[in-house]
């Protein structure tokens, strides 16, 4: 028996639909602040990526006859720090500096995050409970003092802040996370997922996860600046990264000492700094309306 | 007749909603020939879509199953442990569910959601999945299957996201598909369409069991009817007997409300009053509080299921007694 196939009136109903993810992205496009800060902070990464060939000089390059001088100086554009070491060359190193920690953070937070998330709200009752007090106590710790006690036992390397910032950052989000999989699992889909057969880890990867992407993608967009922020504040601390390797908040620590005679080392590493952070908001914020199903 | 494919007796399932347990089924029994169609019928919260998923044990967290057999190819599937039930599931028996809208999911591609579990049940490899796939959407009337199977749910219509449901349960060809009212979400014409799809498999031999709460929708290709009332199976029986004189009082209701059976009256005839609250129900007959015939006895003690006839059983002591039900103007 021919059964009848699909009508014109059908078809056109197609052309209206969108994912999720095509709203979103049209949403977010209609937000210039977040796409001029997602420029921005592309500009930024690819700074960061191409630093040898963008700065004028190394970062442990000095020129003492031209220790301080200060902004618009011959050679530097930015002018120098005590040492002579161009600020302009350092400022696009410490974006390395920052990138890596800050993905480095993110990748170890959001893993946990996301583990420990889904099998807390997939798997719930006394795991569920187990797992959340877990993040309850880390939740009330003061993740910063966390973070001061891990670098300062573990060392100062790149590697040991990411990972200190990383396994201090992830308790909200794996919140979320968890949210998300206690509002997801309970849809129809996932119920028609378990009906052909699937098993809780096809479950959570293939039928929870995917469909919680925008949360987390907003997630991470605030926790990217976080974890800049913190490698900035223990920069300050005498914390940051070993030297001579540059960061923002050693620049900006070095640049306070000097503030009243040579204002230049400060305004650039904090005027730098303080417009990224924007940046990540405005961009964090975007993606919020975007994602935001309420709309 | 050979051994049924299904049989299905005195299944319960609970829920713990606060202090209070809900009998959302409440021992149900019932058994499926291969190549039958059986409907099971009655209003939202009658726990007839709970009854079904309890097969499987797609049940809520919440929710338990306390007692009952449930025989499938001679095996308990209650009894069963996860990974051979799941290995049943998607495989022997399929599931169609009222919303594709809600029901696929909107991550994955056609060509996902209609391979990915006959390749996990060893059903078939990737190339021999997607041929399936394909002769799948072809039988269901989805026209360039291979250009469907690229797209995500969001890019069909209502009409096309059902049919490429019923092709991803059809695709592992099934001996049992579940249909939880397939047609509901759909306007009329679809649903005549899909209702055809599914009759043409049941000639092909596949068991339905179909869940609906409109009768004109059930007897478009079921051979029996079980009609359920708060849990309970309130009436059995093969399609025409049961449509030509229902039993139970509640089964006259249904046929009087429903559309196409009741076109020959001026008005449809609603049934008075609403479904029971499940948490606080009468002791006696559950129907009792909305039934015309009901007497002292009917509200103060339960009438199981009593055979009428030829495989035909019904829960009323009105009809036990022999009572007149037709009275009321039906001829």
């Amino acid at each position: 028996m021919a059964v009848a196939a699909t009508s014109p009136g059908e078809i056109q109903e197609v052309e209206k639909a969108q994912s999720q993810m095509a709203r979103a992205v049209r949403r977010f496009r209609r937000n210039k602040l977040a796409v001029a800060s997602l420029i921005f902070i592309m500009l930024l990464v690819l700074a960061a990526i191409f630093a040898p060939l963008i700065a004028p000089y190394g970062i442990e390059d000095t020129d003492y006859a031209a220790a301080r001088v200060g902004t618009g100086s011959p050679g530097h554009l930015l002018g120098t720090d005590t040492i002579g070491r161009d600020i302009f060359s350092r400022l696009i190193f410490s974006l390395r500096t920052a990138l890596i920690i800050a993905i480095g953070a993110e990748t170890i937070a959001m893993a946990l995050a996301i583990v420990v998330g889904l099998t807390a709200g997939y798997l719930g009752g006394r795991t569920d409970q187990f797992l959340m007090a877990i993040t309850d106590i880390l939740f009330v710790f003061p993740s910063y003092l966390l973070i001061i006690i891990l670098v300062t036992v573990f060392g100062r390397s790149e590697v040991t802040i990411f990972v200190a910032i990383g396994i201090s950052s992830w308790v909200g989000t794996a919140r979320l996370v968890r949210a998300e999989v206690l509002r997801l699992r309970v849809r129809e889909f996932v119920e028609a997922g378990r009906a052909m057969g699937a098993g809780g880890v096809t479950i959570s990867m293939r039928y929870i996860l995917p469909n919680a992407v925008g949360p987390l993608l907003v997630s991470l967009s605030f926790g990217i600046p976080g974890a800049i922020i913190a490698e900035a504040g223990l920069a300050l601390l005498g914390l940051g990264v070993q030297p001579p390797t540059p960061s923002w908040g050693s620049m900006i620590q070095e640049g306070t000492q000097w503030v009243l005679v040579s204002p230049h080392m400060l305004l650039w590493p904090t005027g730098l700094f303080a417009i990224t952070m924007l940046a990540f908001t405005w961009m964090g914020d975007g993606l919020r309306d975007a994602f935001d199903p309420q709309e | 007749m050979a051994a049924p494919l299904l049989e299905v007796e005195n299944l319960r399932t609970e829920f713990a909603r606060g202090e209070s347990t809900i009998h959302a089924v409440d021992g149900l029994s019932y058994s499926l020939e291969p190549g039958e169609a059986v409907a099971i019928v009655g209003e939202s919260g009658s726990g007839k879509s709970v009854s079904v998923r309890s097969l499987l044990r797609l049940i809520p967290r919440h929710g338990r199953i306390t007692s009952g057999s449930a025989r499938f190819d001679g095996k308990d599937l209650l009894a069963m442990k996860e990974p051979e039930l799941r290995h049943i599931r998607g495989n022997q028996i399929a599931f169609v569910f009222q919303d594709a809208m809600t029901a696929m999911n909107p991550t994955l591609t056609l060509e996902k959601q209609l391979t990915e579990h006959i390749i996990w049940h060893e059903l078939a490899g990737k190339s021999e999945a997607r041929q399936r796939a394909i002769d799948a959407m072809t039988s269901v009337g989805l026209d360039q299957p291979e250009v469907r199977l690229k797209q995500y749910p969001f890019q069909l219509s209502g009409g096309m996201r059902q049919r490429a449901m019923i092709a991803s349960a059809l695709v592992s060809r099934p001996k049992l598909l579940i249909a939880d009212e397939p047609t509901t979400a759909l306007d009329v014409t679809l649903q005549r369409q899909i209702l055809d799809i599914l009759k043409e498999r049941k000639r092909d031999g596949m068991s339905i069991i179909l869940i609906t709460h409109d009768l004109g929708v059930a007897r478009y290709f079921c051979d029996r009817v079980i009609v359920m009332y708060a849990g309970r199976a309130v009436e059995r029986g093969p399609m025409r007997d049961l449509l030509e004189s229902p039993g139970h009082p509640y089964t006259t209701g249904l046929l009087e409300s429903t559309l196409e059976i009741g076109a020959g009256k001026d008005r449809l005839q609603p049934i008075p009053g609403n479904p029971p609250n499940m948490a606080t129900l009468p002791p006696g007959c559950p129907f009792a509080p909305r039934c015309p015939l009901a007497e002292e006895r009917c509200r103060v003690e339960p009438q199981s299921l009593i055979p009428i006839g030829p495989d035909r059983d019904v829960a009323c002591w009105k009809v036990s007694e022999g009572a007149t039900l037709h009275a009321s103007g039906r001829s």
